[in-house]
């Protein structure tokens, strides 16, 4: 069975690196693809067409936000915040949900989460496959 | 305004340039291979933006061009045709002719229409291959476009189109609720064309939306009223549509009936909204019984219930634009989906909380009312809950108190801290006695740098959080961060990490109110937001600037009057003169009488001391002004490929005409090159590759008949070796002909017969430099007259270089250009004859001497002297150049120094080519002095010896001789043209 394909858009190199090696650990996700900001995301999911984007908020050039307008009507993609701003309830995660975040996930210490793969490595693989109707994996 | 206008105008023209820049070598290379899907959209691409650049600043005629060639690679692009050579070769027309509308337009700053006969050439191309005619309608269908391409959602008349049907026909979808298949019937023909039109257009997601509320009504046809689930699917794709063309609107700028739909929306909705608020009342009231029950897998079940039934009624809100209700249920939706996930806790007040909100919700539908809440209602309802979600830093922040009050943080830091992060600095700062810095890094300057520094970060440091800070359009991050490490070795340990300050670029500690800025570099930082100053750093990626390259011209211009200024200075206080003037005051005081004697001494040594003073800050300024000088050369390299990137093209063309095939290959495009070198190399190179083209490579016949593939190999490459740059030109054509170059050699006179036969091939090649030396037997318009040659060598020397030459009968030829990195700068000796100075290349020059006029012998007929045991002939240099009232010995009379012998003596210049040696007599001898080569006027070129013009510092025209070349004038005793008086006010 082909792996779900994951485009991760982040402005981070750092952050891409780690948000990569989350995913990877799971046997029935890959990532396919970077971009790291909004405009550079949409031509990647144009060529790409991945099953699901990992996306940051704040970036330069086109955010997150500005991103997830056109992919409401573009993309077929399911869109995941993963984002420092993304605590529940903050304005930017409720627009996020209301253009159509399947979920709005915190980064657990800043736009640069070191910690996140430790923190909410196993939350991000669980939306992801949750997004993409795949069984929930054991902790 | 005016400064506005131009610089819109400036990067009107300069994004112009680099779209044509970018098409240009895609489309010299379609010819010998095919071009790929991402070469045709990049091509698209910039023939689009060309036309959106165009259509921005009005300039309509570029605009026309830039369309039609677009639409032809949109028939490119959709498959319809291959980009043939003659598809390719009209696009490169349309490129010229934009280059040229360009350069135009930006010099008037005004519309220049297009030649009428371009664009009906590439309507008609257009029309041929299979697009419609200008005046057709837009076809109403057409394929999807191809996926690297540039969708269709780009075109904008597309786009219009696109709105007005989704205007017409979206909120006939709402039909999709009623409550019979036959009322319902109109709504899924219009999720049908809908859908068709949304694919059409590469909306990808909204065709999604249209396409399954289409299968969920089909399946519904015939039957009656729809059943619950089912209408709540179709409300929820209702939502999800309404919210597409809402964005639609915000992206095209133009409404596509969102207000219509919703309120055509709100007549079916009937009081679903209601129903469905009223079950999420029930099933909060089921979620606080299992929580007091004490039953964590009927909590965990009931809020994942109530979680969907929120994504339903969130969906009915925003269908219905009521968009302050849908963000309070998407609080709900969160909050509920979080218990079930089990990442929050379900507590009694939680619940309680999201009752009350609950509550409203049921109360505001049961009106029915298509009002959105108030601002104030929505504010009461969300800040119960959040009160009960908030972090303890966001309630420090409220209230001004705790550990925060005492760190200086902004305050976007601050509300993004969470519980962990304050508990975190607590030990760190109470516990552990760290100090808390902010640091602000960009860590995208430099990956090996932010590796180390994340390590240092991870492994010395504890980093308590970060945000992102867009600096110029860059993400730059603010760390909050704990070091044990007091300010200055925190400072030492960064430099040490990121010695230019490419990522770390501000660190600031945090426990005092002051906030001091550590000392990292010179220039301190700034409170963020405000623009942040570095220091220079090596070449940063992405932090480039560009400046206009006048501007580095009249920089280095500066630099260079200010180094012949010091030079002066330096003269004045270290010359041999002023020391001996020094010296000869200080004798004088041995004849004073001794009272006035200690007088004077004592503010002699005044005088010394002060004389140090100056040596010392001249010694400084000198060093100075090395650096800044080398520093402003470095401003002036660019990459070779500005000189290589005209030649692909002009060998197409030529090979085309000659019906030759060529692959003609680039290597090295990045080697940089001085940027005076880009003008002076452009001529010499592109007659090389036409003399390769005409002579060196065969006709196709020629070469298959020599067992060569038909295909000729011309090679162009750069490469750099320390401080040298060669630049081989490569074929692989029929070779040089010695035989035939040593007969025009000895026919020319050149060489005698004997002297001909004696030499070997590769100097024999050499004769090919000489004037008038052709062996092409057809002479063409490019070449073949015999004069090239000696040209392209004679720049070649005067950037200071040479010319190697291999080649191998039948095999081909290998020109190799050997020249200097910053050939423009040459070190000369400045000599003045009459009232011109003078200029010769310092590598031309042995030594410079006073000789006694009386030891001048006649040698033969000629005068010469004795120089170091060998007999050195004499020229006048003024009579070698034939300047007017001749030479020096005759014009002026004999140089006596008075501080030497009252001999009579006339400064010379010993210079050699390397065989030769020979001594110019000048009037005087000025100085050594680095010029800039500056482009010779035409009318000087043709004087021979003259290699180049410079300015000096003072303004004055000097001409760069040629060491080479005075000797074989002087050598020959060739009457050279008059080199008038009125030569100075012909150079710029």
């Amino acid at each position: 069975m082909s792996k779900k394909q994951i485009l991760v858009v982040d402005d981070s190199f750092i952050m891409r690196t780690i948000i990569k090696d989350i995913v990877d650990s799971d046997p029935e996700l890959e990532v396919v693809g970077f971009a790291e900001n909004g405009k550079i995301g949409l031509e990647r999911v144009r060529e790409l067409k991945p099953d699901a984007i990992l996306l940051d908020l704040e970036m330069p050039e086109m955010s997150g936000i500005d991103m997830m307008k056109r992919l409401a009507l573009l993309g077929k993609s399911k869109v995941i915040v993963v984002s420092s701003v993304g605590q529940t309830g903050s304005p930017q995660a409720l627009e996020a949900r209301r253009l159509g975040a399947i979920d709005v996930i915190a980064k657990p210490s800043g736009a640069m989460s070191l910690d996140l793969q430790a923190k909410k490595g196993h939350e991000i693989v669980q939306v992801l496959r949750r997004a993409l109707s795949l069984d929930p994996t054991e902790a | 305004m005016d400064a506005l206008a131009s610089t819109l105008w400036r990067e009107f023209a300069i994004e112009t340039e680099e779209h044509l820049q970018t098409v240009e070598p895609i489309l010299l290379r379609a010819e010998p291979q095919q071009t790929g899907k991402d070469d045709i959209a990049q091509l698209f691409r910039s023939f689009h933006s060309i036309k959106g650049l165009a259509r921005a600043m009005d300039v309509l005629g570029m605009e026309g061009v830039a369309h039609h060639a677009e639409n032809l690679l949109g028939l490119v692009r959709d498959g319809r045709t291959g980009l043939t050579v003659s598809l390719a070769d009209l696009l490169l027309q349309s490129a010229d002719a934009l280059k040229r509308m360009r350069d135009a337009v930006a010099a008037h700053r005004d519309d220049v229409p297009a030649a009428p006969e371009l664009i009906a050439r590439l309507a008609a191309e257009f029309a041929e291959l299979g697009g419609l005619g200008e005046n057709d309608p837009p076809p109403p269908v057409v394929p999807p476009a191809a996926a690297a391409g540039a969708p269709l959602h780009d075109d904008p008349e597309m786009l219009a189109i696109f709105v007005e049907m989704i205007e017409t026909l979206g909120s006939g979808l709402c039909a999709g609720l009623a409550d019979g298949g036959a009322e319902r019937a109109p709504a899924v023909e219009a999720a049908r064309t809908l859908t068709h039109a949304a694919e059409v257009m590469n909306f990808d997601a909204l065709s999604a939306s249209f396409g399954e509320l289409r299968d969920v009504l089909q399946k519904q046809e015939g039957a009656g009223r729809l059943d619950a689930p089912t209408r709540r699917e179709v409300l929820g794709r209702l939502g999800d549509i309404r919210l597409q063309i809402e964005l639609v609107g915000e992206l095209t700028g133009r409404d596509a009936g969102t207000a219509a739909f919703s309120a055509a929306l709100a007549r079916h909705v009937g009081d679903e909204r209601y129903r469905i608020a009223v079950a999420l009342n029930a099933l909060n009231r089921r979620l606080r019984d299992d929580l007091a029950e004490g039953d964590p897998l009927a909590v965990e079940a009931d809020a994942a219930a109530m979680s969907g039934l929120a994504r339903t009624l969130h969906a009915v809100m925003a269908a219905l634009s009521l968009r302050r209700a849908a963000e309070i249920v998407v609080l709900i939706e969160d909050l509920t989906a979080r218990i079930a996930s089990g990442e929050v806790a379900a507590t009694e007040p939680l619940v309680e909380a999201a009752g009350a909100i609950i509550a409203q919700l049921v109360a505001h539908a049961e009106t029915g009312g298509t009002d959105d809440l108030t601002a104030a209602a929505a504010a009461q309802l969300t800040a119960r809950l959040r009160a009960l979600t908030a972090s303890t830093a966001q309630k420090m922040i409220e209230d001004g108190g705790g550990l925060v009050a005492g760190l200086h943080l902004p305050l976007e830091l601050l509300t993004i801290l969470s519980d962990e992060n304050l508990a975190q600095l607590e030990t760190g700062i109470g516990t552990d006695r760290l100090l808390p810095y902010e640091m602000l890094v960009h860590l995208e300057a430099d990956r090996d740098i932010a590796r180390r520094w994340m390590a240092w970060l991870t492994g010395e440091a504890r980093a308590i959080t970060n945000r992102t800070v867009l600096v110029d359009g860059e993400s730059w991050f603010e760390f909050l961060v704990l070091s044990a490490l007091e300010p200055d070795a925190l400072a030492d340990k960064l430099l040490a990490l990121d010695p230019g300050r490419r990522c770390v670029k501000r660190v600031r500690r945090l426990t005092d109110r002051a906030g001091g800025v550590l000392a990292l570099a010179q220039p301190a930082g700034r409170p963020v937001g405000d623009d942040i100053s570095m220091p220079p750093s090596p070449v940063v990626p992405g932090n480039l600037i560009r400046v206009r390259g006048e501007l580095v011209d009249s920089l280095l211009d500066d630099i260079g009057e200010l180094r012949v200024r010091a030079a002066t200075l330096r003269h004045v206080i270290r010359g041999a003169g002023s020391r001996a003037m020094l010296a000869r005051v200080q004798h004088f005081s041995d004849r004073l009488p001794n009272e006035l004697r200690r007088e004077f001494l004592a503010t002699f040594r005044d005088f010394r001391e002060r004389d140090r003073g100056l040596l010392e800050s001249e010694e400084l300024i000198a060093g100075m002004l090395r650096r800044l000088h080398q520093s402003a050369l470095e401003l002036r390299v660019v990459p070779v490929d500005v000189v290589f990137n005209r030649l692909p093209r002009m060998v197409r063309d030529l090979a085309r005409q000659q019906g030759k095939s060529i692959e003609f290959a680039l290597e090295g495009r990045d080697v940089r090159i001085d940027k005076s070198m880009v003008d002076i190399l452009a001529d010499p190179l592109i007659h090389m590759i036409r003399n390769a083209i005409d002579h060196g490579i065969e006709p196709s016949e020629e070469r298959l008949a020599a067992g060569k593939p038909e295909r000729a190999h011309l090679n162009l490459r750069a490469a750099q070796h320390g401080s040298v740059i060669d630049i081989e030109i490569a074929d692989d054509g029929r070779g040089l002909d010695a035989e035939a170059i040593r007969g025009k050699a000895v026919a020319r006179g050149l060489v005698s017969p004997a002297q001909a036969a004696a030499l070997s091939d590769a100097e024999i090649f050499d004769f090919i430099f000489a004037a008038g030396l052709s062996t092409a037997s057809a002479i063409t318009e490019t070449s073949g007259r015999g004069v090239g040659m000696e040209i392209v060598l004679a720049t070649v020397r005067r950037l200071n270089g040479d010319i190697k030459i291999r080649s191998e009968r039948g095999r081909g030829t290998n020109f190799t250009l050997v020249l200097p990195l910053s050939a423009a700068l040459q070190t000369a000796l400045i000599v003045r004859v009459g009232d011109q100075s003078l200029a010769i290349p310092e590598r031309h020059v042995v030594a410079v001497a006073e000789i006694d006029v009386d030891a001048i012998r006649l040698v033969g007929s000629h005068r010469s002297i004795l120089h170091r045991q060998a007999v050195l002939p004499l020229y006048g240099l003024g009579q070698v150049l034939g300047m007017p009232n001749g030479g020096v010995a005759t014009g002026s009379p004999p140089r006596m120094d008075p501080m030497d012998s009252a001999e009579p003596t006339e400064p010379i210049v010993v210079i050699t080519n390397g065989r030769q040696m020979i001594g110019l007599e000048v009037d005087a001898i000025e100085r050594i002095q680095e010029l800039f080569l500056k482009d010779l006027d035409p009318r000087l070129a043709g004087f021979p010896a003259v290699g180049g013009a410079s300015m000096l510092g003072d303004g004055r025209v000097v001409l760069v001789l040629d060491g080479e070349e005075l000797i074989q004038l002087a050598a020959r005793g060739i009457e050279p043209p008059p080199l008038a008086t009125e030569t100075t006010p012909m150079v710029p």
